[in-house]
């Protein structure tokens, strides 16, 4: 029975650097609009995302809302999902960013301007900054 | 000739000739229209709504202006005479009753006890301090005056964002305590549809009262709106839009580019976060803010007034002056 325990624990040390590799954080992430979309705003560029920042600050599942313990790591960039070029549905790449849910960006930062918070909201000057001279 | 006057000759007129099967059937195409569907389909409405009974009608008024009511009265195609004639019976509205004091409480009273039920619009925040004194009529409180009506209804509609969420009652330093219907009566599990918008457009009020009668409850966002009419923002329906996309902001209310159409985000549009269809159903079938040069404030949005304002300047955001 010891030596079961023993082995065990010696197997479950062996995936360590595997957990610990698949819950690797990235700092920045650049969310780019996928290639076959057609671009909807001429000056609006790729963002860069400060994922790090909002991983400190939330659960992973207030974004990748479709992951669960049981799909750890099946689910995480937004546009495996959300790619269609629409505007209206929920799996299109805008609504993904735009929409009023709170696994959206725009959705979760009204809920949190709503709770006295200040997150960024505006356009330009939030997600996608755009000086006069552009 | 002010509203009243107006809607009272349109009334008399009406009486005069009777509502035509013409401008019902017209009524109906507008409605299946407003709910986007075919204006062929509103044959089939009329048929749904020919069959039923019409359903009595209680309107009730708390803190607010009046504007909501003000909108409807300037409904057109329907006018406001075929709305609560051929539509829905209005047994109660102190705005547009003949009867006044202790008369129209009777016809509450009456309208009330009616076999068949009724459905409870409330136009108005509920004000709560102190148990509510600070907004009544004939001396009960509108906390406990609603809360009977309501409670007996059959549904409940919330009228304009007063109702729906507080609105401008509810600003800071909300002196009275108001709430919206949804969150005062909550306790005896009443859920509201709120129609939000300060006005909301008419259309989007006959369009639920339709969709009540023949399709039943309409499918609700997040924050009790019907989809029908708030499932898209401003921003995606507005006729400004290729300006923004083009990345051309007015700077200024009085420049050239305000007055050429362009994008009005740099002063202050609150477009891209609130939904409504104000784009599409226009106000008195001629124009919607963002048109007429002034941004759009949110008026739908849960949160109005405050979290909105200040208006006519972009967003504030963190390190901004107040």
């Amino acid at each position: 029975m010891h030596r079961i325990r023993c082995l065990a624990a010696a197997f479950l040390l062996l995936l360590l650097p595997t957990a610990l590799l698949a819950y690797e954080v990235p700092k920045e992430i650049i969310i780019k609009r996928p290639e076959k979309n057609q671009p909807m705003a001429a000056w609006v560029k790729a963002v860069t995302f400060p994922h790090g920042k909002h991983a400190v600050l939330n659960s992973c599942d207030s974004c990748h809302h479709e992951e669960s313990d049981r799909t750890l790591g099946q689910f995480l960039p937004c546009t495996q999902c959300h790619n269609k070029p629409t505007v209206t549905e929920t799996s299109s790449f805008y609504m993904a960013w735009h929409n009023d849910s709170t696994h959206s960006c725009l959705g979760c930062h009204r809920k949190m301007r709503e709770a006295g918070k200040m997150p960024p909201l505006s356009c330009t000057r939030g997600c996608h900054k755009k000086t006069e001279a552009q | 000739m002010n509203a009243l006057a107006q809607f009272v000759a349109r009334r008399a007129e009406a009486e005069e000739r009777g509502v035509s099967r013409r401008d019902f059937l017209k009524f109906c195409g507008m409605v299946a229209v407003a709910m986007g569907l075919e204006a062929s389909m509103g044959a089939q409405i009329a048929r749904a709504l020919e069959g039923k009974k019409k359903p009595s009608v209680i309107y009730m008024h708390g803190a607010e202006c009046t504007g909501c009511t003000e909108a409807l009265l300037r409904l057109v195609d329907p006018y406001f005479d075929v709305l609560i004639m051929e539509v829905v019976s209005l047994d109660y509205c102190e705005t547009v009753m003949a009867a006044a004091g202790h008369a129209a409480h009777a016809a509450l009273q009456k309208a009330m006890k009616n076999p068949d039920g009724y459905f409870c619009v409330i136009e108005g925040a509920i004000p709560t301090r102190d148990g509510g004194v600070y907004g009544q009529v004939g001396g009960q409180t509108m906390l406990s005056l609603f809360t009977e009506v309501a409670g007996k209804a059959k549904g409940v509609i919330a009228m304009g964002s007063c109702a729906s969420y507080g609105g401008i009652q509810a600003a800071a330093p909300n002196p009275s305590k108001a709430i919206g219907v949804g969150a005062a009566l909550k306790p005896l599990g009443i859920a509201p549809i709120n129609l939000p918008g300060c006005p909301p457009n008419p259309v989007n009020f006959v369009g639920t009262v339709v969709h009540l009668l023949t399709k039943g409850l309409p499918a609700l966002d997040t924050s009790g709106r019907p989809k029908l009419f708030y499932g898209k923002t401003v921003h995606d329906l507005c006729e400004r839009r290729p300006h923004f996309d083009k990345g051309e902001f007015a700077p200024t209310f009085s420049s050239q580019q305000a007055r050429d159409g362009w994008c009005l985000h740099k002063l202050g549009c609150r477009g891209p976060w609130t939904y409504n269809n104000c784009p599409t159903a226009l106000f008195n079938q001629t124009t919607w803010p963002v048109r007429s040069g002034a941004p759009c404030i949110g008026c739908s949005e849960p949160g109005f007034w405050d979290q909105l304002a200040p208006f006519n300047r972009d967003v504030r955001e963190k390190g901004d002056d107040a």
